[in-house]
């Protein structure tokens, strides 16, 4: 400042220089800044023109492939690889993991996406245009917290309450800054006051199909007891209304003659409960079976009327031996109940006379159940990871073999361990041999798409497979998330999701059930991209082999080799070529395509190891795609066959027909030449023939009545008027304590002083507003000197923190007037 | 594919801005600035009526406020001493859709640009226009402005001011076609949100004047006024702003003004004692130019590039046939 008065020359030269710098900051500014948005967004494939030349090293390159010896690579493998099919996807970051999902509708039985629940709720709101879209905004701000705080949580949890707490918050939010007349207010309230529908959110974790499926499981269960016992709320409370009118009657008698407190009056009570309810007696050994009838009946009642006492009955294991242990356990329950309900129909309807049935129900057995009343036994639910299973290998073919009902499930959380592949994919193989069980397999992220199968499953009355994979990454820096990775080797074919149905009586096309998210009928999955290739953009799709899929993982990312620029040669083919040939190819070198954080495309050249994997996973996915019914080698041999055999009988048929046709034209043919002779000779003597030739009057043309003409349809215009009620919010106002440093946060004019002092200290919240974030990341000397400095006056320092910092008299004294 | 159904993501197109989405770079104003202040509210204005970055343009003419739109994630016109408006309303006629803000400093509203002023208000097109007025020519390092009070020191005024101020609310209520005015302080957060959101709302020309603090140049012009809490005139009224009760508890000197009436508006601005806070006039009947004076034809990529092509056929070098 001293400097500017002394020499005003001087400043106005610096201001003009000022002007200039800022304007020419202004033209560095060029490109709009709306097209700043996330670098990863604008993610595009792109490559380098190469030229087809022939490389030098073409020897090497055929050294490695065949002996996959790639440990001195000369050229380093480009970081960040991913699969070019993958990675537009991996690098978008719009997509989310499709967890958490909602379970709900009747008992359980609906599996709901994010997108769907989204979908509902916005369907609920009734919003229309612009309200609904702010409203779709907040509603999208919902769904990224549903992502990130429940996403990875594998347990249940409760969503009305979830999302009206959350819709509470953003209400609140919303009101407070700005008032109620904004548009998406009125919704977000309603929605955190009434949501319209409710079930549990699980998110993505190791104990999530665990969860899913025994709830499942449990209500599907309950359903159908419920369903063949459709009485049994009714008998319950009529059985409990019987033993309360005897025991009321019992009390009254021991009212009256409280001297006999351990015996019963029977005449009494006989008396008093004739006159009471029923004709029948009631006398103690019937009070007392009563009474056991009630208490199991009312213990069933609640076991069944609730998914969770049903899902603890319903136990798992995660081994053999317990799990039949249970099986058995279950099965006597079972029978007892419903020895108990027969005993209460009974009871219910006066009948039970204990010299005829008490035998009966002493020896009550499976024997004499129903077949209907057999399937109640629940079955049991045999919960193995990959690596309990490979423990228990003996035990669990035993139990697969043993022909019992028995809901196995399997879960890997890896597939490939080392440079093998992990034998999980055998398991359910097997079950599928065995052809009565019920096999589901998926990935974790896609078991929305197979749902109805997994459903399919838990209904199915005799044995059930699930073989799942569930990758769960601990760190969270992997490059492709674990999900996404998880369903990656669902479309590699490497776990394929199928789901083959165990009854029967069907044929094979329509018990095995490929999911079409994977394209079932091509040999490998294929994602089409725009690949820009020097200034031209051309589309370019990428198949998803195997070997992509194995190079997720670290061990087997020795098998590659990147080909180098100078590489380039005419004997390399894309892997999913050099697999079409049986033969191999001699002359040929496979490679794949990955592409780097930047989009660039490189090739990698793949060795005989990771060939002779995809073939054979390849040869398993025709097997089951013939099973499924695409492409099925059988059957078009047989339908060649029926087609050769029907057009041998038809080219029979056309040369008979063809000769018969023939004959009876020529026959017809002499029969007419010879008439039409006869009757033109006998015409053109005629008088008609005479009168002819002299002429005849031309026919008269009538004119056509004119076509009426169409009317428009009328237009109408309707505007729709629109409305937006209001509601009110409110505030409270609380004391606070002048003991600890805070900052009237609503009164903040965001003016940066003390963020310039302190930023650790000092935070803006989400209105750009400041608190003191951390009172301990600075000193309260700092403090106190953001309280002078702020020109609004509203950071009060309260009392210092730390006892031994230097000057603190003079700085309380200084900071006493911001306290009052 | 990939266990991830990312066709039908909500957040594909539909992200729910956030105050960062709109901000692009840190603020080069002092601290203590009370521009910061007018970006925080007309951030938060962004953020809760939830505008596209894309959808929206701020332009503004040169100053300390005229940096605005370099630190708004938007489309942003840095333009001319005093000529902010004329080229907002170039924007705003050829491209009726985008949101259209105006940020000028006093010096550049009320000296340079003042025709523009008078005649943007007379043509009242829908757009909210924000004049930061510090008293002083802040970039240029303390000259006096229109509306530099009587007696001020500065670098063209060694010995004070010497003449008086410019009452800005007067001359706007005075222009024929007048449809919005407001008189906001930059110090009240929620105040000053709730105008510009009023602002942004109206149909026609909103214009905003935001007292606002400058700690370097003009430390303490507004000293009396802050001080002194009942010196600042809030208008209240259920047809235009309703103040809320937190603040009444601050600023007790509250009154009922119908915005709709001019003459009351008139004699509020006029008086220099108190300083009305809040809107004082609103007419929302008033035509806008840009629905009088619409294309008549949409302006898609297409129509332009069609129209270019032609422009270009007629330089074209076409071959002779004879």
């Amino acid at each position: 400042m001293t400097a500017q008065k002394t020499k005003g020359v001087s400043s106005s030269q610096k201001e003009a220089e000022h002007l200039l710098e800022e304007l020419d900051q202004f033209a560095g500014d060029a490109p709009s800044p709306s097209q700043k948005q996330a670098p990863a967004r604008d993610y595009h494939l792109w490559m380098e023109k190469r030229g087809k030349h022939n490389g030098e090293r073409q020897k090497e390159l055929y050294k490695k492939h065949l002996t996959f010896y790639l440990g001195e690579s000369s050229a380093p493998v480009p970081p960040g690889l991913l699969p070019a099919g993958l990675a537009p996807l991996a690098h978008n970051p719009a997509a989310h993991s499709p967890f958490p999902v909602l379970l709900t509708g009747e008992s359980g039985t609906e599996l709901w996406t994010l997108d769907h629940i989204m979908r509902k709720l916005l369907e609920a709101s009734s919003l229309k245009d612009e309200a609904l879209e702010v409203y779709k905004r907040h509603m999208a701000g919902l769904e990224k917290r549903l992502v990130d705080e429940y996403g990875r949580v594998d347990h249940f949890q409760d969503f009305a309450g979830i999302i009206s707490q959350m819709a509470l918050e953003a209400f609140k939010r919303l009101t407070s800054d700005n008032g109620e007349d904004h548009p998406a207010v009125t919704a977000l309230e309603q929605l955190s006051m009434n949501v319209p529908f409710n079930g549990l959110l699980i998110g993505y974790g190791p104990e999530t199909l665990r969860h899913l499926i025994s709830r499942s499981q449990a209500a599907t269960w309950r359903k159908s007891v419920y369903d063949t016992l459709n009485r049994l709320e009714e008998l319950t409370l009529s059985i409990n209304a019987l033993v309360e009118s005897a025991q009321n009657a019992e009390r009254k008698s021991d009212a009256s003659n409280t001297a006999f407190s351990d015996s019963i009056d029977f005449d009494k009570l006989k008396e008093v409960v004739q006159s009471v309810q029923s004709p029948s007696s009631v006398d103690g050994s019937r009070l007392k079976r009563l009474k056991k009838i009630a208490d199991s009946l009312n213990t069933w009642h609640d076991i069944l009327n609730s998914d969770k006492h049903a899902a603890v009955f319903l136990e798992k294991f995660t081994s053999t031996d317990p799990a039949r242990a249970h099986t058995e356990k279950a099965r006597r329950e079972i029978i007892s109940l419903i020895r108990d309900y027969h005993l209460a129909v009974l009871e219910d309807k006066h009948r039970f006379d204990p010299r005829r049935h008490q035998k009966l129900f002493d020896d009550f057995s499976k024997r004499m159940m129903s077949d209907e009343e057999i399937r109640l036994i629940p079955p049991a639910l045999l919960f193995l990871d990959a690596r309990q299973a490979a423990e228990h290998q003996d035990a669990l073919v035993a139990r697969m073999l043993s022909g019992e009902k028995i809901k196995i499930s399997i879960q890997a959380t890896s597939l490939l361990e080392g440079e093998r592949l992990l034998p999980l994919y055998g398991w359910a193989r097997m079950a599928t041999a065995l052809n009565r069980f019920y096999v589901v397999q998926t990935p974790l992220p896609a078991i929305r798409d197979m749902w109805d199968e997994i459903r399919g499953a838990l209904q199915f009355e005799g044995a059930a497979f699930f073989s799942f994979y569930t990758l769960i990454d601990e760190e969270e820096n992997a490059p492709v998330a674990d999900y996404i990775r998880c369903g990656a080797a669902a479309a590699s074919r490497v776990f394929p999701l199928y789901a083959f149905n165990g009854q029967t009586a069907k044929p094979l096309s329509e018990r095995f059930f490929l999911s079409p998210e994977i394209q079932p009928q091509s040999l490998w999955a294929v994602n089409s991209h725009t690949v820009r290739v020097g200034d031209e953009h051309e589309e370019q799709s990428f198949a998803f082999t195997p070997a992509e899929f194995f190079y997720l993982h670290k061990g087997f990312q020795t098998h590659y080799y990147p080909v180098g620029r100078e590489d380039e040669h005419n004997a390399l083919i894309p892997l999913v070529d050099f697999l079409k040939d049986s033969r191999r190819q001699k002359e040929h070198l496979p490679y794949i395509t990955m592409a780097d954080g930047n989009g660039e495309l490189h090739k990698l050249l793949v060795d005989e190891f990771i060939v002779d994997q995809c073939a054979a996973i390849a040869a398993d996915w025709r097997v089951m795609q013939e099973w499924s019914g695409i492409d099925n080698s059988w059957a078009a041999q047989a339908v060649a066959r029926l087609k050769e055999e029907l057009e041998r009988q038809a080219e029979r048929k056309i040369a008979d027909i063809t000769r018969d046709f023939e004959e009876k034209l020529n026959a017809d043919r002499e029969q007419l030449t010879s008439e039409i002779i006869s009757n033109l000779a006998a015409g053109l003597l005629s008088d008609e023939m005479i009168r002819l030739g002299s002429g005849l009057n031309a026919p008269v043309a009538v004119p056509a009545p004119a076509a009426p003409g169409k009317s428009a349809p009328p237009k109408e215009d309707s505007v729709a008027p629109e409305s937006a009620p209001e509601s009110a919010g409110e505030e409270e106002d609380e004391g606070l304590s002048f003991d600890e440093a805070y900052i009237d946060t609503p009164l903040c004019t965001s003016c940066n002083e003390c963020r310039n002092i302190n930023p650790d200290m000092f935070a803006y919240d989400a209105n750009k507003q400041a608190y003191i974030s951390d009172v301990n990341a600075g000193t309260y000397r700092q403090l106190v000197m953001a309280a002078e400095n702020c020109p609004v006056k509203i950071i009060h320092p309260g009392k210092p923190v730390n006892p031994n910092e230097p000057d603190l008299e003079d700085l309380i004294k200084r900071a006493a007037p911001f306290n009052s | 594919m990939f266990g991830v159904s990312i066709d039908n993501l909500l957040n594909l197109d539909q992200k729910y801005y956030e105050i960062d989405d709109y901000q692009s770079d840190i603020p080069r104003w002092c601290p203590g600035c009370g521009d910061n202040g007018i970006l925080t509210a007309t951030q938060r204005l962004l953020r809760e009526e939830q505008i596209a970055p894309e959808k929206t343009v701020f332009v503004s003419g040169i100053g300390c406020s005229s940096r605005f739109p370099h630190y708004m994630n938007t489309y942003g016109f840095h333009s001319l001493h005093g000529r902010a408006l004329p080229i907002a309303e170039g924007i705003k006629i050829r491209r009726p859709d985008l949101h259209v803000f105006v940020n000028m400093g006093d010096g550049d509203c009320f000296s340079i640009g003042a025709a523009h002023w008078i005649h943007a208000l007379r043509y009242n097109m829908n757009m909210v226009a924000m004049v930061h007025d510090n008293n002083i020519y802040g970039l240029t390092k303390k000259q006096a402005s229109p509306t530099t009070p009587k007696g001020l020191k500065s670098n063209t005024t060694p010995r004070g001011a010497v003449l008086e101020p410019l009452n800005p609310l007067v001359t706007t209520l005075a222009v024929s076609n007048v449809s919005f005015v407001a008189n906001v302080v930059e110090w009240i957060p929620d105040l000053l949100f709730d105008v510009i959101k009023k602002a942004f709302h109206h149909k026609g020309f909103s214009f905003i004047r935001i007292l606002q603090r400058c700690p370097h140049f003009t430390p303490h012009v507004f000293d009396p006024i802050m001080n002194e809490p009942d010196r600042l005139r809030l208008l209240t009224h259920d047809d235009g702003m309703v103040i809320p009760d937190a603040i009444k508890k601050i600023y007790k000197n509250v009154e009922t003004h119908d915005p709709s009436n001019i003459h009351k508006a008139r004699e509020y601005a006029s008086d220099m004692e108190t300083i009305p806070i809040g809107i004082l006039f609103r007419d929302e009947s008033i035509p806008t130019y840009d629905d009088i004076r619409k294309p008549t034809r949409p302006n898609t990529p297409s129509v332009i590039n069609e129209a270019l092509q032609q422009e270009f056929d007629k330089f074209g070098i076409k071959p002779k046939n004879d």
